[in-house]
Parts: C-alpha cells; sequence; structure tokens
C-alpha cells in the first residue's frame, strides 16, 4: 500500500528568460517501510520534485498534477493545512548540513521546537526526547550538544543532528535529499549505514536522492532514473544494475568508478546537463544520446511500463532489448 | 569579554588625544581669534586677555594645558560667553541634545526594521515599491531641506506645532525635530532591513524551517530575526554619527537649544574652548557607541567571539 503517490507532477519556474520546466510529468509512488532512490546528475530536477511536494517551491514557481499522501493532495493544500504534515508526518533532510541549520540557534533550540510545534510537548519533555533521538543517531555526549551552535559540530555531526530533527516525530516518509554528498566517504558510509538502521526500527519509507549510483546500491530497494525534470526509467535496484535500458541509465553505470576493473579514467557520458530546460519538445536526453533518432526530436516518449516494477522512457528500447540484456551503447 | 572591553576603552585614549590634537590645531590655524572686534581693542588689553587665556604661548604648550584641565573635568572657561564655563554650557544643553538623539534612535530602529520587513515580506509588489521609493526619499532628502517643509506643513499651514523653540521639554516642541532627525535614519534602516531580510530568508535553515512546520510568523521572529540584524547593527555607528550631525542643523533651524547651536556659535566665534569641549564629548561618545555595536555583533552572531 503506497503512502505517497505523486501522479503527473509538473514543476514551473518563471523567470525573466522564460518559463523553466524543472519537473515534467513526474510519477512514481512509494511504500512503507521501502527505500525509493532518485538519482541523476545536479539539475535534472530532484531536488524541486521533492520540494514541491513538501510546499517548498520558491515564489516564482508553480506546481500541478498529484501528489496524494494518505489520501490528500499535497500540491493544493494551503500551508497551514502542510504545517501540520511537514516534520510530523514527512520529514525531510537536506542536502547541506552546513548551512541547512540555523547557526545562530543553539541545537537544543532547533530540535525541542519541533517537539514542542507538533506534539505539544514542554520544555522539559522535549529537551530529554532530543537528546534521546541524539543518542539514537550516535552523537556522543548528547546532552552537551544542545547547548552547542552548528559552527561547533564537524559536518558529519551536522547532518547527524539534520538526521534526528528529520525523525524525532517519527515521520512516515523521511526524505533524505543528497544526505551524504557533503560528507567525506567514510562518514558517508557511516550515515547511510544510520539511515538504514533507524528505516528499519522506525518502519519508515524513505525517499532517497543522490547522484551516486554507488549509493543507490548499496541502500534502495528501487530506484528512479530522472534527467532534464522527467522520470527516464524506474526499476527495482537489482534489475537496474543487471539490465540497465535507459541509455541515460547506461551512461550513468559505466560513470562509476569501479575498483574490480582497472579503468584507465573515469567514463562520462560526454556532453553537460541542460543547465535550465525551456523547450520541452523532444526527449531531454537527446543531444547527449549516441542512439538518438529523427523521432526522439520531435517526441517525448512516455515512461511506458513493462512490468510492475519497471518502466522506461526511450524510443529506442524495445521489449527485446532489455530481455536480452542491455546490449551495445 | 571583559578584556575586550577594557582593551578597546584603552585604546580610545590615544584616538581621543589624537583627535583633540587635530581639533586643536584645527581651531588654532583657522584665522581669527575669539577677541577680533569690528573695533580693534587696545594692545595692552589684548595682550592681557591672551595672557589670561594662554593665548600667547607656543601651540604645544596651549594644547597641553588644556588637556590637563579636560582630564581632571575641566573644560575651560567660554572664550565669548564669559560668565560661563563650558562644563556649565555643556551641562545646560546637552540633556535637550541627549533627549532629541535618543528619541529619534529608538523611533528609528524599531520602525526601520519594521518597515524593511513589511517590505521585504512583500517583496516586488506596490506596497514594496511605494515603501522603497518613500525610503529613498527619506534618505536623499537632507534634514535642512526637510525641516522647512515639515514647519511649512504642520505649523504654518495646519497649525498643529509649534515651528520652534523648547519649552522646558513640551512634547509638542519635540515632534518636528525629532521627526526631522529621525526620518533619514528610518528610511536608511528600512532599505538595509528589507535587503537582509530578503537576503535571510533565502537561506537554506529557513527552507529547513520551513520544512519543520513551524508557522510563518514564529519563523519570521525566531529564525530569521537575528540574522537580519547584522546588516542594520552596522548601520547603527553612521546612523549614530548622522544623528548627530544632523542635531546641529536641528537645534539652529528649530532654536532647541542643544550643544550642536553652541557648536556652531563657537565655531563662528573663534571659541577655542567651547568647540573642544563638544568635539572631545562627540568623539567619546562615538567612540563608546562603535565600542557597544560591537558587543551587539557578538550578542548577535555566536559565531563571533570577543
Ligand atoms: N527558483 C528557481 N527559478 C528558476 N529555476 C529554478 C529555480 N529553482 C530551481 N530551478 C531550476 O530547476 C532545475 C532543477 O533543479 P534541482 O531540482 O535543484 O536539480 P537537482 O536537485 O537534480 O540537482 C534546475 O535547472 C534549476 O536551475
Ligand atoms: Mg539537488
Amino acid at each position: 500500500m503506497s503512502i505517497l503517490s505523486l501522479n503527473n507532477m509538473n514543476v514551473r519556474f518563471n523567470t525573466d528568460d522564460g518559463q523553466v520546466h524543472a519537473v515534467s510529468d513526474l510519477s512514481f509512488s512509494i511504500s512503507a517501510g521501502e527505500t525509493l532512490g532518485i538519482v541523476g546528475e545536479s539539475g535534472s530536477g530532484k531536488s524541486q520534485s521533492v520540494f514541491a511536494l513538501m510546499g517548498l517551491t520558491a515564489d516564482n514557481g508553480e506546481t500541478s498534477g498529484e501528489a496524494i499522501f494518505k489520501g490528500q493532495n499535497l500540491l493544493t493544500m494551503d500551508n497551514r493545512a502542510l504545517n501540520k504534515i511537514r516534520a510530523s508526518k514527512i520529514g525531510m533532510i537536506f542536502q547541506d548540513p552546513m548551512n541547512s541549520l540555523n547557526p545562530f540557534l543553539r541545537i537544543g533550540k532547533q530540535l525541542t521546537e519541533v517537539l514542542q510545534k507538533h506534539k505539544g510537548l514542554s520544555y522539559k519533555q522535549a529537551f530529554s526526547e532530543s537528546v534521546a533521538m541524539l543518542d539514537a543517531v550516535r552523537i556522543p555526549s548528547a546532552t552537551a550538544r544542545m547547548s552547542q551552535y552548528p559552527h561547533e559540530l564537524s559536518g558529519g555531526m551536522r547532518q547527524r543532528v539534520m538526521i534526528a530533527m528529520a525523525l524525532l516525530c517519527k515521520p512516515e516518509l523521511l526524505i533524505a535529499d543528497e544526505p551524504t554528498t557533503a560528507l567525506d566517504v567514510t562518514v558517508q558510509a557511516q550515515i547511510l549505514t544510520l539511515l538504514k538502521e533507524l528505516q528499519r526500527e522506525f518502519n519508515t519509507a524513505v525517499l532517497l536522492i543522490t547522484h551516486d549510483m554507488g549509493v543507490v546500491a548499496q541502500v534502495c530497494d528501487r530506484v528512479l532514473v530522472m534527467y532534464g525534470g522527467r522520470k527516464m526509467e524506474q526499476a527495482n535496484v537489482d534489475e537496474l544494475f543487471e539490465n540497465p535500458a535507459h541509455p541515460y541509465t547506461r551512461g550513468l553505470l559505466k560513470a562509476i568508478p569501479s575498483i574490480t576493473e582497472d579503468l584507465p579514467e573515469l567514463l562520462t557520458i560526454p556532453g553537460n546537463p541542460p543547465s535550465a530546460l525551456f523547450d520541452t519538445k523532444g526527449c531531454p536526453f537527446q543531444p547527449r544520446c549516441q542512439q538518438a533518432s529523427d523521432l526522439c526530436k520531435t517526441t517525448t516518449p512516455n515512461a511506458n511500463s513493462f512490468s510492475a516494477s519497471r518502466a522506461i522512457a526511450c524510443h529506442n528500447t524495445s521489449m527485446i532489448d532489455f530481455a536480452v540484456g542491455g546490449t551495445a551503447a | 569579554m571583559l578584556l575586550f572591553i577594557l582593551r578597546r576603552l584603552f585604546v580610545a585614549i590615544p584616538t581621543l588625544l589624537f583627535i583633540a590634537l587635530i581639533s586643536y590645531w584645527l581651531m588654532h590655524i583657522a584665522p581669527g581669534g575669539p577677541f577680533d572686534m569690528e573695533r580693534p581693542m587696545p594692545e595692552i588689553v589684548r595682550a592681557n586677555i591672551e595672557a589670561k587665556f594662554h593665548l600667547n604661548e607656543p601651540f604645544l604648550v596651549q594644547f597641553y594645558i588644556y588637556i590637563t584641565n579636560f582630564v581632571q573635568g575641566d573644560l575651560g572657561p567660554s572664550f565669548v560667553y564669559q560668565d560661563f564655563s563650558v562644563t556649565q554650557l555643556v551641562a545646560q544643553s546637552w540633556p535637550v541634545s541627549a533627549i532629541l538623539g535618543a528619541l529619534s534612535f529608538s523611533i528609528s530602529v524599531p520602525l526601520g526594521m519594521l518597515l524593511g520587513t513589511i517590505a521585504a515580506l512583500n517583496r516586488n509588489s506596490k506596497l514594496d515599491y511605494l515603501l522603497m521609493s518613500l525610503s529613498m526619499t527619506g534618505v536623499v532628502v537632507p534634514a535642512f531641506v526637510l525641516a522647512p517643509i515639515l514647519v511649512t506643513i504642520f505649523s504654518i499651514h495646519l497649525g498643529w506645532l509649534p515651528a520652534g523653540g523648547w519649552e522646558g521639554g513640551k512634547v509638542s516642541y519635540m515632534i518636528l525635530p525629532v521627526l526631522s532627525l529621525a526620518i533619514a535614519s528610518i528610511a536608511g534602516i528600512a532599505r538595509v532591513m528589507r535587503g537582509a531580510m530578503i537576503e535571510t530568508l533565502n537561506q537554506p535553515y529557513i527552507r529547513t524551517a520551513r520544512a519543520k512546520g513551524l508557522s510563518t510568523a514564529y519563523i519570521l521572529a525566531q529564525h530569521a530575526l537575528r540574522p537580519s540584524l547584522i546588516p542594520v547593527v552596522a548601520m547603527l555607528g553612521p546612523s549614530f554619527v548622522a544623528v548627530i550631525t544632523g542635531s546641529v542643523i536641528i537645534d539652529i533651524f528649530f532654536g532647541t537649544g542643544g550643544m550642536g547651536q553652541h557648536f556652531v556659535s563657537g565655531a563662528l566665534n573663534r571659541d577655542y574652548g567651547l568647540v573642544m569641549g563638544i568635539t572631545l564629548i562627540v568623539a567619546t561618545l562615538t567612540i563608546l557607541f562603535n565600542l557597544i555595536v560591537d558587543l551587539l555583533y557578538a550578542l548577535i552572531d555566536p559565531r563571533i567571539r570577543l
């Protein structure tokens, strides 16, 4: 039973240069206890799609479509109604632990205010629950941390604080937007392990955004590949790694550094992702795709479902193509 | 913290001495003296008077005598208002200046912050444009233009408020001088506050606060206000100086009897003692004020350690 399902969601920004199509026609769903990964290069619309469903779209943006969370459409809710869901039902961890905590306020204040607001706890109760949560995310000497300011903590510790903050009300859905991108590799592994453990403990659904296929392999059950604001491919993690169907997914997988194969240099997809999408005609990946045909330039491919778990938006990937197993790219 | 304050106060001493020396020297090289009259006085009388006020001594000796007296709290005699010491003249006029300054300051800081925040919250709306064009006008129109305009409207045409005087500090006599002083500060602070608030509201930590389901009013008060104060505090120093210089014009225009009046008449009459006294008082206040501003920074931003 899915707790969140997006149906044809769009996010547009009005700018002086024209309308930016940050997210187009995005659909997916996520069930309790499951981890869904969203991968894609920077600028592919990952953050904006989750900001939209939390009602955090910038003033120059507008959203359309549906994001049904437990029967209610988040996209049409007003701020007051959303405030009852934010943090209490849907927790969010942001990409940048350096600037996502308020540098002017003590850690304790930033944690306790969540519990006071959503659970109506007294300061004392909120304080002890916050300390317990800091313990749960393995922050040493938790009580002392409560009176510290963010700048007194390391990046890894701050991200733990962010995680603790997002989990305070035991939300049913946790959205983690590149939670480990700003951290070094060892800390990254610790944070991911921690997220997995906490997920098991609280049975939280996790929507994990990353641009790192390695992270996907490590923690996700299912994965959604985004490019240019659109879903390119969706699959179970095993399926995707064994048998990537979309040319973009194949490119992403080739770009992972491999320890076993001794590659001379990192293979990347030639070209750059678009800095902003104004024109939505055709497949967004088509300018960088080696298999692009004339059809790709004129018609945007729909994400066609091939099985319950699998969908691919590509004119050139037939059923047979990926049944045989990702042939030449 | 205490060490910081002590160090700053200690550094203030040579700073003040230097200011004193420079202003004493500037007074000295200005042509004319306090006893130049239309009709020259007899040479013997002149020599007597100059000796009494040490004006016949070399420059540095005069300065030394002045400073040693100053340190002992004696600002010396007024050369022109001979029945008064400078200390008496200052004692008589400073309450007026202090009241005017304090009132306009305590009006302009909160009001400027409020208007700036309103503009920031409604940015690029008609209200924002209105507030910002008004504040632009407030910033560029100097007090000596604003004061006559206010008097023309409120005293001459409407007859609501007196055009000048002080009357021992009646409220109706304070309104126009305080307004003339405060408007530029309100406008300046509003502009800075608007920018600071917009900047703060775009910070990732404000997005975090919103994602936590906190109400907009709570986020403004608890999360956004403090960071936005920093640029405003940075403006308090210049604002303070502006109020002081502004008060010179206000004192003269409204005849309120504050220190500004003495400062100008002192300068015109070459009343060295009076001008020096006021200069050093203002310099001391400015130094103290800047110290307070630095302490405020540390109070607002936990990352600043003193
Ligand atoms: N306020 C805005 N105005 C205009 N364009 C925006 C705005 N916010 C984001 N975008 C655009 O939306 C696109 C998607 O951004 P984002 O979701 O942050 O990408 P990702 O998280 O995948 O790196 C980018 O092209 C970005 O330039
Ligand atoms: Mg992002």
